[in-house]
């Protein structure tokens, strides 16, 4: 059984409407049954399938890996696989605006002191050095650090 | 302001719900409506979350699992080169279907 499939000159080959009847939508067929594969031969027959699993995938386990329990060894292999979380990190990067333009307004929403005051310019700066200890100064009752 | 939305523990439905793939698919999809009718609610349609936008990412910590649509496309033109990832990241969800017979090899 394979996990991956091979697109050739791609674009041409998508449509809107399901080509036969048994056709999955691309998401399933290109992400999740590759995902599902990888579980279920792993999880399930761990000691034949595996070596081919990891020739399909690119990936190299030592013979000391391969003996692992399943649980790690499915981490390894999706770390392997997918990196370590890049997908994650590339969202964030991408989509969160930096937490010095972000800051307006942000401290608009979290912060119910007044803006205009020297904590406030650190804050609005994120300024690392001056700000924890202002904080502290600032909320003797409750502290709460908020970053990104 | 800017809202990601990353769907955790996604291994669930497929170890322990036992979904089957297209099952976990309207799963998700649901998951992903939910959020922005929720985001609807508070006028806020410009912040809906779609994976098309890149800012939804599918992860199952535990196995050390997690992807977006790029970072999958990525994977697949890491392997086979020759393959723009970003209009294959683009066909990747939705009622998109792949003509499998005349142009997937299977190996």
């Amino acid at each position: 059984m394979s996990v991956l499939l091979i697109a050739f000159n791609f674009r041409r080959k998508f449509s809107k409407k399901p080509p036969n009847n048994a056709a999955q939508r691309s998401f399933i067929e290109f992400i999740l049954e590759p995902v599902y594969k990888i579980f279920a031969q792993v999880v399930g027959d761990a000691d034949r399938g595996l070596v081919g699993l990891c020739e399909e995938l690119g990936i190299r386990l030592t013979r000391e890996e391969q003996r692992l329990n399943v649980r790690p060894l499915l981490r390894l292999i999706f770390h392997r696989f997918l990196g370590s979380f890049t997908g994650f990190v590339e969202m964030v990067s991408e989509h969160i605006p930096s937490p010095c333009e972000n800051a307006k307004s942000k401290l608009a929403h979290i912060y119910t002191g007044p803006l205009d005051s020297d904590i406030g310019d650190d804050m609005l700066a994120c300024d690392p050095d001056v700000r924890y200890k202002k904080f502290e100064l600032a909320c003797v009752l409750l502290f709460i650090a908020y970053s990104k | 302001m800017a809202i990601t939305l990353c769907i955790n523990k996604i291994d669930r439905l497929m170890l322990e719900l036992k979904l089957p793939p297209q099952d976990a698919y309207y799963k998700m999809k649901h998951v992903i409506e939910e959020v922005n009718a929720l985001l609807g609610v508070y006028g806020a349609e410009d912040l809906y979350v779609s994976p098309l936008k890149g800012n939804v990412c599918f992860a199952s910590s535990q196995y050390s699992l997690c992807f977006t649509l790029k970072s999958f496309a990525t994977i697949y033109a890491d392997m086979y080169g020759d393959v723009n990832v970003k209009a294959f990241a683009q066909r990747l969800w939705g009622d998109v279907y792949f003509n499998s017979k005349t142009y997937v090899v299977y190996f």
